[in-house]
């Protein structure tokens, strides 16, 4: 009994500070409060069921955020799926972006986040392949290092760069046009007065 | 440096990945370029915006104390499956422990302890030397063959030159496999000298006080009841039991040359 009891205590002690960035990563990534706990469990679950697996001296946070992504995924898949609202450029045709938009619809949790994001940002967000998506928020959120997120996601760190570098423009562009759209109509508004 | 090369820098810049020299050429073109300072702008305020909204986040109330409760859950249920998938496995390897064990301090004994097949009962060496002298022991059989068919085997020849059979049978005995007797006689310088010899299939016949000598190659067991000595051995696949009132030297001269 004392050596299940121990490892769950110390599987505990090592994990729960990575609990408030989980959570919030988890949170951007569906949009969707309640999604987002059920993650969180199911992460720290999956988690401690394969802690027996996880080199001591490496990375902890790397591993449960590598873990929790494969826990969203999961969860995106099991949605009603939608092709991508965006193409970037060639190299980005194949991605696909999994996330619900109907999540973005005006209901409580959206709101929430609402609170805790500007919506146009949320928006432009929402919208972005996956493949921009997570090294965006690894970098922004939990302010991962080059090497840290191209460890995550398997990736090589130029990669990491390069696709921070186009998910940055791609929000840009899509906060300007956001902006746009808003000024327009009432610039049209102005001059039919 | 140029916008084409500052614009690419600009993000490394901001995610502080960029080195002290490469910096501040960054910067130093950012000071004089009002497009790269603009995009510079932006990010900043990307940034900012993400920073904010960081701050802001909380972690709902009670999320880590129901995932510990999970955990506790998950704990039960390994503990549950861990004998589940243990228990039996545990048993089963406790008998064959166990049994293992038996075997351990048994085996070494093992080879001391006189196994015989169950149909098999055997005869005390004692118990024959006491009844040569009584009456109704032996069923008189004169021929050869005949006594083979009476107790079932064959029956071996020994060497006793000096020797006269004066009679043989089947000696009754509560063994179930029949024992086979011949009576010798011979001439001595005080008078007649008798040697009884039993004859069994090997292991039939045991002597329980008795000294284990070698005498010419033969492993025999000399013992002594009453007046007689006897000499057990077994030879060819059958036990053979020589008794006589002759004194024990004589008795080992017998059973060396026979």
């Amino acid at each position: 009994m004392k050596l299940f009891h121990n490892r769950r205590q110390e599987f505990e002690k090592l994990t729960w500070p990575f609990g408030k960035d989980l959570f919030r990563l988890a949170h951007w990534r569906l949009g969707n409060l309640q999604d987002a706990e059920d993650v969180v469990q199911e992460t720290y679950l999956r988690a401690f069921r394969s802690f027996h697996t996880f080199k001591y001296g490496t990375n902890l946070k790397g591993w449960m955020t590598r873990i929790l992504l494969n826990v969203v995924n999961d969860t995106l898949k099991k949605r009603i799926r939608q092709p991508d609202l965006l193409t970037i450029d060639d190299q980005c045709d194949d991605l696909m972006s999994l996330q619900d938009h109907s999540a973005t619809s005006r209901n409580p949790e959206v709101q929430f986040i609402e609170r805790e994001i500007r919506p146009d940002l949320m928006d432009a967000l929402q919208r972005l392949p996956i493949s921009l998506l997570q090294p965006l928020l690894l970098r922004e959120l939990e302010d991962m290092t080059y090497a840290e997120i191209a460890t995550i996601l398997d990736v090589p760190s130029g990669t990491v760069m390069s696709r921070l570098f186009r998910a940055r423009r791609v929000l840009k562009d899509r906060l300007t046009k956001n902006v746009r759209e808003i000024v327009q109509p009432e610039v049209a508004d102005h001059e039919l007065q | 440096m140029n916008c084409s090369e500052a614009r690419p820098l600009l993000d490394l810049l901001s995610d502080g990945a960029l080195e002290t020299k490469d910096s501040a050429l960054v910067l130093d073109h950012l000071k004089l370029c009002n497009d790269c300072q603009h995009e510079w702008t932006d990010l900043e305020q990307l940034r900012a915006s993400f920073q904010e909204a960081k701050d802001k986040s909380q972690l709902p109330a009670g999320l880590m104390e129901r995932i510990s409760l999970k955990l506790k859950e998950e704990e039960r249920n390994e503990h549950k499956l861990f004998f589940k998938q243990y228990s039996r496995p545990v048993s089963m390897m406790a008998i064959a422990a166990g049994l293992a064990l038996i075997g351990f301090l048994v085996l070494p004994w093992i080879h001391l302890i006189d196994i015989k097949p169950a149909s098999i009962q055997t005869a005390s060496a004692d118990t024959l030397v006491e009844d040569l002298v009584s009456e109704n022991t032996l069923e008189p059989v004169i021929d050869r063959n005949e006594l083979a068919k009476k107790v079932g085997y064959d029956l071996k020849h020994v060497r006793l030159p000096e020797w006269q059979m004066n009679q043989s049978g089947v000696y009754r005995s509560l063994a179930t496999t029949p024992i086979a007797r011949f009576d010798f006689v011979r001439k001595g310088q005080s008078g007649d000298q008798h040697l009884s010899c039993y004859q069994a299939p090997q292991g039939v016949i045991q002597a329980k006080v008795a000294n284990l000598e070698n005498l010419d190659g033969k492993r025999v067991l000399l013992g002594s009841h009453g007046k007689f000595q006897f000499a057990l051995w077994s030879q060819n696949g059958r036990d053979y039991l020589f008794v006589t009132a002759l004194p024990k030297p004589q008795l080992e001269e017998i059973v060396r040359g026979a």
